[in-house]
């Protein structure tokens, strides 16, 4: 067990330097990062505990992934298989647990540390056969997938935005809004295997043209349901709605124009901290998003001729 | 007609691929054997431009990579994608518009489910069906036999003739040697990243006994179970 920990201590060491880091250096940042956004969260998020324990919770659920899980139970056995998921699961809790008793929140640390280990009880991500239909699925991937995924938090988008309404409360309407903005964004947080890539008979240009259009096309038709009914009831609102839709279709295309940057490698750091700040402060999107998007053409010129 | 001319591949300092000089005619099933290891998916990628390489892959008839269709060894599913939005897929990608995708449901596959739910050979059969759809002219297919029910095997080598009618290119890899036989007009044997073989159709035999004369190391299996404290696991 102490060499499978050692070994994903070594795993996490190559992919630090994997994104072309120094481990060293890379670890701090990771540190700042964490330290940075959690303050950032309590400062601007209301009642920020129960949120932050729930991104706790969602991120030690991805360790309950089935097929990874389905390996350990063949390697280790049974009472070795739950000791290792309770405590991958409360290492993954702890930084979150620290920041909680820094804030005062003892009680809600040790609740999101006693679900952590609870959770290990569980597996995540087992293939369901039960078809959810999509209004995307004409044109499939990112959005037929995506939709099937995140369907249900759209649900909670969209009943959120009609209470929004119902208590004129502007604000947490806006805030629906940019959740469904936010959802679009997920669907292209992921890069796909080379063969779907691959296999079109377009070039770089028109493949990437394609797929911002059906990113921004269908990401505008999601955020309609909520934006509509919003405008409708808040009329002098509108530029506000308008606004959030711009500046989440620019994001859109940010996100799709610079997933391709390094392909088929994940994004580097200087990547992955231009969109970081373009998302922090939109004005710089004049610059990241010409600067990814001529990075992705050259990355996909050698699959796509 | 497919040419590699002194097709190489190296993954750092490992050269994979050593000066692979071949040429694919239309209307021939080219088979591909060797033991694992040996290059052949590299190879295949190579052919398709999955991978980069040096040396030359022509083609005669337009752009290669946008007539192949490539079947991976283990085709590769999004999840939450039914097998319906995946025939689909392959077909938008090449632009082309099939209203009646299920009229050409060959294997009579269950459509509407998701595709990552399959069995190991529906996924392969589904993306056989996939790569007819495409019309392509040229198939480049890794172990298509691979995980297959008997009567599915029967089918796609069915397929592969009817495609060798149609004029198309076919490159495929396998280990079942009595299936290459069968299908293939010419076979290559690929040792170690070089071609070693290559022969026409009734001069197998070669090949089939240059495979047998591989070694295997049963004293090896016999060191495992030996009662040495050292080799017994969990013991340190």
């Amino acid at each position: 067990m102490k060499e499978y920990f050692q070994l994903q201590f070594r795993r996490q060491i190559r992919m630090i330097r994997g994104f072309g880091a120094n481990p060293f250096f890379g670890i701090l940042v990771g540190i700042g990062v964490f330290i940075w956004v959690s303050f950032i969260l309590f400062k601007k998020v209301s009642c920020p505990q129960y949120f932050y324990s729930f991104i706790c919770l969602v991120m030690v659920s991805t360790a309950g992934e089935k097929s990874r899980n389905e390996f350990l139970q063949t390697i280790f056995t049974n009472g070795k298989y739950r000791i290792t998921r309770l405590l991958e699961n409360i290492i993954f809790a702890i930084p979150f647990f620290i920041f909680l008793l820094y804030k005062n929140q003892l009680l809600i640390g040790f609740i999101t540390i006693l679900m952590s280990s609870f959770f290990s009880l569980f597996n995540s991500g087992t293939k369901s056969s039960l078809v959810i239909p999509s209004p995307f699925s004409k044109k499939p991937y990112e959005f037929t997938v995506g939709f099937r995924r995140t369907f249900w938090l759209l649900i909670i988008l969209f009943s959120v935005s009609v209470i929004s309404i119902i208590y004129h409360n502007f604000n947490l309407g806006i805030f629906c809004l940019m959740g469904s903005i936010l959802v679009s964004l997920t669907y292209y947080t992921g890069q796909e295997p080379v063969f779907y890539v691959w296999i079109y008979s377009q070039t770089p240009k028109e493949y990437l043209k394609g797929k911002i259009k059906t990113a921004l096309r269908y990401s505008f038709f999601m955020s309609l349901f909520i934006a509509v009914p919003l405008a409708v009831f808040n009329p002098s609102g509108i530029w506000v709605i308008l606004l959030v839709m711009l500046i989440g279709q620019l994001y859109m295309i940010l996100i799709v124009a610079g997933i391709y940057a390094n392909f088929p490698v994940r994004l580097n750091l200087i990547q992955n901290i231009q969109i970081g700040i373009s998302i922090l402060f939109p004005p710089f999107l004049i610059f990241s998003i010409p600067n990814l998007y001529s990075q992705s053409l050259r990355r996909l010129n050698t699959l796509l001729k | 007609m497919i040419r590699l001319t002194e097709l190489s591949k190296s993954y750092g300092d490992h050269e994979v691929l050593h000066g692979i000089s071949l040429s694919f005619n239309k209307g021939e099933i080219h088979g591909i054997i060797g033991e694992n290891g040996a290059g052949k998916t590299t190879l295949f990628k190579c052919v398709c431009g999955l991978e980069d390489f040096t040396g030359k892959v022509e083609y005669d008839g337009g752009v290669l990579k946008n007539q192949t269709g490539f079947l991976p060894t283990n085709p590769y599913y999004l999840s939450h994608m039914t097998a319906m939005e995946y025939l689909r897929l392959l077909c938008n990608a090449r632009g082309i518009v099939n209203k009646n995708i299920e009229k050409y449901n060959l294997f009579e596959l269950p459509l509407g489910q998701y595709a990552e739910t399959y069995s190991t050979g529906t996924q392969k059969k589904l993306a056989i069906t996939g790569l007819l759809l495409q019309k392509n002219e040229v198939f480049v297919l890794d172990e298509p036999f691979n995980g297959v029910d008997i009567s599915s095997n029967m089918m796609i080598q069915d397929i592969l003739q009817k495609l060798k009618k149609l004029n198309k290119t076919i490159i495929l890899s396998s280990h079942i040697f009595s299936t290459l036989q069968d299908s293939c007009d010419f076979l290559h044997y690929l040792k170690e990243g070089k071609i070693k073989y290559s022969l026409p159709k009734g001069s197998f035999e070669t090949i089939e006994n240059e495979m047998k004369n591989g070694s295997l190391s049963i004293d090896m299996i016999e060191s495992i179970y030996s009662p040495d404290p050292d080799q017994i696991p969990g013991n340190n």
